[in-house]
């Protein structure tokens, strides 16, 4: 039976993306796996209509679903670290590095899922104000709003770490 | 110091750099990909049934009318009610919700999945309580305090868990739906009526109440789907509200409560005996203010 590809070619191009941008949205990677599978299936249901832009409609839908209810109230206990956490990295330079690593992801964790949303779309997704207006389904001025608050809180909870800092990106893997 | 835009860009290479190493779980994309494929075919067989069934149908009004008689669906008892024009009814739903603080508004939904959500709120204070569960038994809980700070506790019925968080409340934060992005449905409402079009469609029973069915259509630059709109009579209330969200029809349906301090008293959890503390990473400061509601 022939399988329109398109679907598949659309999988296949875009999952990781679409992961890293409900990761970012919903801080909880199985959250995240969760919400990309559903999403995607949802396209599926209707690929005929949403084939011109699917990634608007899954994105859409993303926003949608990471506004869950429940989970949004929901914070993951933190992974149990190792019995002997010396012994891991036995004095490896690089390992504060890794822990280090997300400060920014962990800082966004933090914010409130409105202003949350507003920074993934705007500065991660980097989408003009009125289509991450039209996304949230607000106003503009609201999206504005959400985007400056989001921002000062950002600029304390990183300032302990050096808002300057954010100057030295690390290279992506 | 940079500005807003510098730190947003800024943010968003970091963002980037630091989330690349995020890759599907290996084989999620090719079952997607396998699911399509037995999709595409169950499509294409249903294209056949209701042919079928069409032409089953059809017969059977032919030759005995059947189908007809089909008995009604089951409405409870009718009264009269007046049907307001628009303008008086716009007027007491806005109000009704402009007044919610002698309540605590519960909303009862269930999600794809069969997991039914129950959120508690009392709008007095912004202390709430939110429980997830399925047939199986309750799967979430967990409730807020409604002291400053405000606390969150929650237990995961999955894995024998519990913890405790400390909500950040931004001082300049009025309502609960700024703080934590769900409480949202009263301003939702309120926005889609005020910007939008509301029609009067008539009136119903539901679960003995005696309502109004409204339906609201907001302005075209909210992108929230055409409400239908339960709303009590008298009170007018919510009873029950179904939007379409994300592709699908979510169906909310509310209770209103009384601020007895029995009904307050059930909005705080507690950690069953033998469930595990686990702690998590969250906000440890941070300028808080009072209760929202």
């Amino acid at each position: 039976m022939k399988v329109d590809s398109s679907f598949d070619a659309f999988v296949e191009a875009r999952f990781a993306a679409l992961l890293r941008t409900a990761y970012l949205l919903t801080g909880d990677r199985q959250h995240a796996e969760d919400l990309v599978q559903t999403a995607l299936l949802r396209a599926m249901r209707r690929w005929r209509q949403v084939r011109g832009a699917p990634e608007a409609y899954v994105r859409r839908v993303l926003i949608n679903l990471s506004h869950d209810r429940i989970r949004s109230l929901v914070r993951r206990p933190r992974e149990e670290p190792p019995q002997d956490l010396e012994a891991l990295h036995g004095g490896d330079p690089g390992f504060d590095g890794v822990i280090e690593r997300r400060v920014v992801t962990l800082a966004l964790a933090q914010l409130p899922v409105r202003q949350r949303q507003v920074v993934v779309l705007r500065f991660f997704e980097d989408l003009p104000i009125e289509q991450t207006a039209e996304l949230l389904g607000c106003s503009t001025g609201t999206v504005k709003s959400y985007t400056s608050r989001a921002l000062s809180r950002l600029r304390e909870l990183l300032a302990e770490d050096d808002t300057e800092s954010l100057a030295e990106v690390p290279h992506a893997q | 110091m940079l500005s807003d835009e510098q730190f947003g860009e800024r943010l968003g290479a970091r963002l980037r750099a630091e989330v690349a190493d995020v890759e599907p779980e290996p084989g999620r994309p090719a079952a997607l990909r396998r699911r399509h494929a037995r999709h595409v075919a169950t499509v294409r067989a249903a294209v056949i049934v209701p042919t079928l069934a069409a032409v089953v149908a059809t017969g059977l009004i032919t030759v005995g009318g059947m189908g007809r008689d089909a008995a009604p669906a089951t409405v409870g008892p009718t009264k009269t009610v007046d049907l307001h024009d628009v303008a008086y009814v716009t007027a007491h739903v806005t109000a009704a919700l402009d007044n919610l603080s002698g309540y605590i508004e519960r909303t009862t939904t269930v999600v794809p999945g069969g997991v039914t959500e129950v959120m508690q709120i009392d709008r007095a204070t912004g202390q709430f309580r939110f429980d997830s569960s399925t047939k199986d038994g309750p799967r979430l809980s967990g409730s807020s305090t409604s002291t400053n700070p405000t606390m969150v506790t929650v237990i995961d019925y999955e894995h024998h868990a519990w913890s405790t968080y400390r909500l950040e409340v931004p001082s300049d934060a009025k309502t609960m739906a700024q703080v934590t992005g769900v409480f949202e449905d009263r301003v939702n409402i309120r926005t889609a009526i005020s910007g939008g079009q509301l029609e009067v469609l008539g009136t119903e029973v539901v679960d003995g109440h005696q309502t109004l069915r409204l339906r609201v259509t907001p302005a075209a630059k909210v992108t929230t789907g055409t409400m239908d709109l339960l709303v009590d009579s008298e009170s007018y209330l919510p009873v029950r509200l179904s939007v379409d969200k994300a592709g699908h029809r979510n169906t909310l349906d509310y209770a209103w409560l009384a601020r007895t301090p029995e009904n307050l008293a059930t909005l705080a959890v507690t950690p069953p005996a033998g469930f595990t503390h686990k702690p998590i990473d969250g906000p440890s400061s941070g300028p808080t203010s009072g209760a929202v509601g």
